[in-house]
């Protein structure tokens, strides 16, 4: 009887942490021109526990991040997104800045210095696509009050950005 | 693109997603009942539901309602159970009935509230609902116009051309949408009950 009591608990709670949401796969990336201080602020918002599996770790809702954690996590979506400046021909460099987890999504802050508005990037947002086939990233970018976006999915990773 | 336009392809995309089929099947549980000839009901009750999603869509994003989103994920099988239920009794393949009609609205305000988990996800920064809820749930929308469509075809396949009596098609996807619901059930089961 204990046994069986035991195996229930066990299936039932397996349950419960494998399949409790409904799986929902996307992330939004916010660049927004700062034109004052010459940077490219970059926000990119994602589900933490996506985040924790792209690590292979298991983070829970209202978990707190170890500091190697947040220092993976913040490698991992730094080197999942490129921006080249095409009229350039130049790569730019991001900097990470820092990480932010509000209940179930995490912020990562990353930002390129001494940035010069030119008028076109190529940009690759592949967040996350190493985990979910169906994970769909939103990137939106800001120029004065434009907002140029794109949508980027695991068969669809590099995007050509023309600011007007 | 704008960003108006990622956020339509999201919630399209998201709808049809095959794992995320609840709102699918859904649909094709509250439209099982029906004869090809009530088109024009069908169409009435997937409009209602998509009314209700709005509704839910509207007070989410003033912060109006905020709901578990264990608990959504627990009724939004409940109410395929339900309805996969009710259409084997006497209102479910009755035409005159209006009972349909309140199911969509209801149910539909509970499945939009499964959306507005996501919300959160979706905003950043200024203009919330214009720039990213409303194109996100209009996408939705849509997905369920295509599936709504789609549907009808089958219907009318199966009804008309193969000569499918009724009554065996809706023990077939009512029996279809309640066992796929059942399993969404159990693994939805808030921890309560672990």
């Amino acid at each position: 009887m204990k046994t069986v009591k035991i195996a229930i608990l066990l299936i039932v709670s397996y349950i419960n942490l494998g399949f409790a949401l409904h799986p929902f796969h996307a992330s939004i990336t916010q660049l927004r021109h700062n034109e004052e201080e010459q940077l490219l602020e970059i926000t990119v918002k994602l589900f933490t526990d996506d985040l924790g599996k792209a690590i292979g770790e298991e983070i829970l809702i209202g978990d707190e991040l170890s500091e190697l954690q947040s220092e993976q996590i913040g490698e991992y979506v730094r080197s999942n997104f490129k921006i080249k400046d095409l009229e350039n021909n130049k790569t730019l460099n991001c900097t990470l800045i820092g990480e932010e987890t509000e209940y179930d999504i995490t912020f990562i802050y990353l930002e390129i210095k001494d940035f010069k508005l030119s008028k076109a990037y190529e940009i690759s947002q592949t967040v996350l696509f190493d985990q979910f086939e169906d994970q769909s990233n939103i990137v939106n970018f800001l120029v004065d009050k434009e907002t140029y976006s794109d949508y980027f999915t695991p068969t669809s990773t590099q995007k050509t950005f023309d600011i007007k | 693109m704008s960003a108006f336009n990622s956020y339509l392809r999201l919630g399209f995309e998201h709808i049809l997603n095959i794992e995320a089929l609840d709102h699918v099947i859904f649909i094709i549980v509250l439209l099982a009942a029906h004869r090809p000839r009530h088109w024009l009901k069908m169409l009435i009750a997937v409009s209602l539901f998509g009314l209700g999603h709005s509704l839910s869509l509207t007070l989410a994003s003033f912060d109006m309602v905020s709901i578990d989103s264990e608990l959504i994920e627990f009724l939004i099988p409940l109410t395929i159970l339900f309805t996969a239920v009710l259409n084997l009794s006497k209102f479910g393949p009755n035409p005159e009935s209006k009972g349909k009609y309140w199911i969509s609205i209801l149910f539909g305000i509970i499945h939009g509230l499964g959306f507005s988990n996501y919300y959160e996800m979706l905003v950043m920064g200024e203009n919330r609902y214009w720039s990213a809820l409303l194109p996100f749930n209009l996408g939705i929308e849509l997905g369920q116009v295509l599936i709504f469509a789609c549907f009808l075809v089958v219907i009318f396949l199966g009804q008309v051309v193969l000569n499918i009596k009724n009554r065996d098609w809706n023990i077939f996807f009512s029996g279809l949408g309640f066992g796929l619901a059942f399993i969404m059930l159990i693994k939805n089961l808030p921890p309560i009950f672990g």
